[in-house]
């Protein structure tokens, strides 16, 4: 059995004008179905505006789907009542793109990381900053880092602050929001790395949204592959980058720069590479013009 | 082209007669808490005609400060040019008057930005903000330039350009934004444009586009280009050469291809370890941060970061020089001893 199953999921959103009675609506997310199993990282990938961080956020329940339906570890997580909610809160975090705002600046490092510990367990002061100090450093951070405040941190630090953050309370599922497209690449490198070996240590389950196939490549063993809310590829890693079945895939995967010199993409002898492929909107949401 | 900058890079910081911008040699400084402090120390690369020289480098590595030196807003941005000079088809422009830069600026050399949809006006249609730049330099007519727009947006390939001229940044998508910016930069056809990551925050889609689209219009009008990244699949794809910044320096420098296969310095070979290759679950990265301007470590201002370090050697003294090295420059005093793992090569058991 998966740890994670999403069946056609499904969410709107709704605009309405601020003056007139317009109202538009938005299929963010359009029948979606997935699965993850323990210790597995499925990669969500695809353009802004695709959806991914939306059905990142209905998995965990942050936001309520109009259909369809999640299930972690066999419950069914869409029926759960609000009450019930810290049962899947305490298996399941999250990380965000930005570390600096994932960290309230007014309060230490060691309290940042451990309150997850005051809110689910109730476990006393010491123990929470023994916690603290073990937490951090397994993400490569040295106890003094506990005293510090936000401000003091670099970015690729703070983000080994939020990921200590969310190993605290011994999740088997992190749903991973792009982060790492903050940092910078000699960074970035380091904070994958430490994700794939917690990963080996302690079995979690990443569900991780990114842009970047690159980066993808290295850290999944699934991709799944949206567009304007539509998962239209899923698949094994080494068959999407290989053999991909789907147009838009290739699309994608052809767009990525080949970090080789030997290998130019961009023929100045071919016109057409510099036009923009179809005027469309590329955003389900907002009829930009492309 | 390889041959030619490969050339032009051995010649290091000499002069360079054929380049259409040259920077040599430059420092700039900022107040922190009222000490002028250097915050570029020393940056020298040359760009010819028609050639890409790519900077890169980890944030705070100084590769903006650089560009804006270039354009001539290190006094407007609080700083000053304290050593060193930057040569613009041969003249030195390093301390010219903000009145003479602003004839400069957009007519000789022009800039494209990463937010593309920030450093358009809000408040004017795509297609003034376009005829501006031809009525202040070329004294166009109202007509005329508006006309000149147009004709540009269509150049980098945006449909309906009339139509679209007449519309405001808002209504147009990132990627549609960024060709109107490298529309905006061509108005006056300038000799040098510096593109400072213009494609970080585009989709991998519409960047494969917007680098087609630079490298499609340099083809045509030879324009030499500055590209500042921290992307080095965007610089394998565009560069022609490459200069590598840390802590305010060119650390190193050699044609494109050369520095991806036979890196001389540690730094640039930790840059290329840390590119996602297929299949390998295991990254290099570069342990530690980029130092602040305030606390630069004595002697080579990798040491404290770099895995090759030797005592005294690397860590005392004052700060290293860029010294040639077949086929390019470095400021590593090991690079000739120290066999660097390239990217192309299959990196091996040799660390």
């Amino acid at each position: 059995m998966s740890l994670l199953e999403a069946e056609g999921l499904v969410k709107r959103f709704v605009r309405r004008g601020l003056l007139t009675r317009n109202r538009s609506e938005t299929l963010a997310v359009d029948n979606v179905s997935f699965g993850l199993d323990r210790g597995k990282t499925l990669a969500v990938v695809g353009e802004s505006g695709a959806g991914k961080s939306t059905a990142g956020r209905l998995v965990l329940r942050l936001i309520e789907p109009d259909a369809g339906a999640v299930r972690f570890d066999g419950r069914d997580v869409t029926a759960l009542p609000h009450k019930k909610l810290h049962w899947l809160r305490r298996r399941t975090q999250m990380i965000f793109q930005d570390p600096y705002s994932s960290c309230d600046p007014r309060i230490t490092i060691g309290r940042s990381v451990t309150e997850p510990l005051r809110v689910h367990e109730g476990i006393n002061r010491s123990d929470r900053e023994r916690k603290a100090v073990e937490v951090l450093d397994r993400v490569g951070l040295d106890a003094h880092y506990a005293e510090r405040l936000p401000h003091e941190l670099s970015g690729g630090q703070l983000q080994r602050v939020a990921i200590a953050r969310a190993l605290t309370v011994e999740p088997s599922l992190i749903v991973c929001d792009e982060p790492v497209a903050a940092l910078d690449v000699s960074v970035r490198a380091g904070v994958l790395n430490l994700m794939l070996d917690l990963q080996e240590e302690y079995g979690i389950a990443y569900l991780f949204i990114s842009h970047d196939l690159s980066i993808v490549e290295v850290i999944s063993h699934d991709v799944a592959v949206m567009r304007s809310g539509t998962l239209v590829e899923i698949g094994d890693k080494h068959q999407i980058y290989s053999d991909p079945r789907h147009e838009y895939t290739r699309q994608l995967l052809d767009a990525v720069p080949v970090p080789d010199p030997n290998r130019r993409m961009f023929d100045v002898d071919d016109p057409a590479a510099s036009a923009p492929a179809e005027d469309r909107p590329t955003h389900a949401q907002e009829s930009i013009i492309y | 082209m390889n041959t030619r900058s490969a050339a032009r890079i051995g010649r290091g910081t000499s002069e360079v007669s054929d380049a259409v911008i040259a920077v040599e040699n430059l420092q700039v400084s900022f107040r922190y808490s009222g000490v002028l402090t250097p915050v570029v120390r020393s940056a020298s690369f040359a760009v010819g005609a028609g050639e890409t020289v790519g900077l890169v480098g980890e944030s705070g590595s100084g590769k903006t400060v650089t560009a804006m030196a270039m354009l001539g807003l290190i006094r407007p941005l609080g700083g000053e040019i304290s050593n060193g000079r930057i040569m613009l088809q041969g003249k030195d422009v390093t301390h010219l008057k903000e009145r003479q830069w602003s004839d400069i600026r957009g007519q000789e050399i022009a800039v494209i930005f990463q937010q593309a949809i920030r450093s358009l006006n809000p408040a004017f249609t795509v297609g003034e903000q376009l005829a501006e730049s031809v009525r202040r330099h070329v004294g166009l007519s109202r007509k005329e330039a508006w006309t000149r727009a147009v004709e540009m947006l269509d150049r980098v390939h945006i449909a309906r350009p009339a139509e679209r001229a007449t519309m405001y940044p808002h209504q147009l998508s990132g990627g549609m934004c960024q060709r109107a910016m490298i529309a905006m930069a061509l108005m006056c056809s300038p000799k040098v444009l510096i593109a400072d990551e213009p494609t970080t925050a585009l989709d991998v889609t519409v960047q494969r586009h917007i680098l087609a689209l630079l490298r499609e219009i340099q083809a045509e009008t030879g324009v030499a280009i500055v590209f500042i990244t921290h992307d080095l699949g965007v610089i394998a794809q565009m560069a022609d050469s490459v200069a590598v910044m840390y802590a305010g320096e060119v650390v190193e420098q050699a044609g494109v291809r050369e520095l991806f296969e036979h890196p001389r310095h540690p730094y640039t070979e930790g840059l290329l370890a840390s590119i996602p290759t297929g299949g390998e679950r295991r990254l290099g990265s570069i342990p530690g941060r980029v130092p602040a301007p305030t606390t630069m470590p004595g002697g080579c201002r990798f040491h404290p970061r770099c895995s090759y370090v030797v005592e005294q050697l690397c860590t005392t003294g004052g700060p290293h020089e860029l010294h040639p090295s077949a086929g390019g420059t470095s400021q590593c005093l090991r690079s000739e001893d120290l066999n660097l793992v390239g990217h192309t090569v299959k990196r091996g058991a040799t660390r």
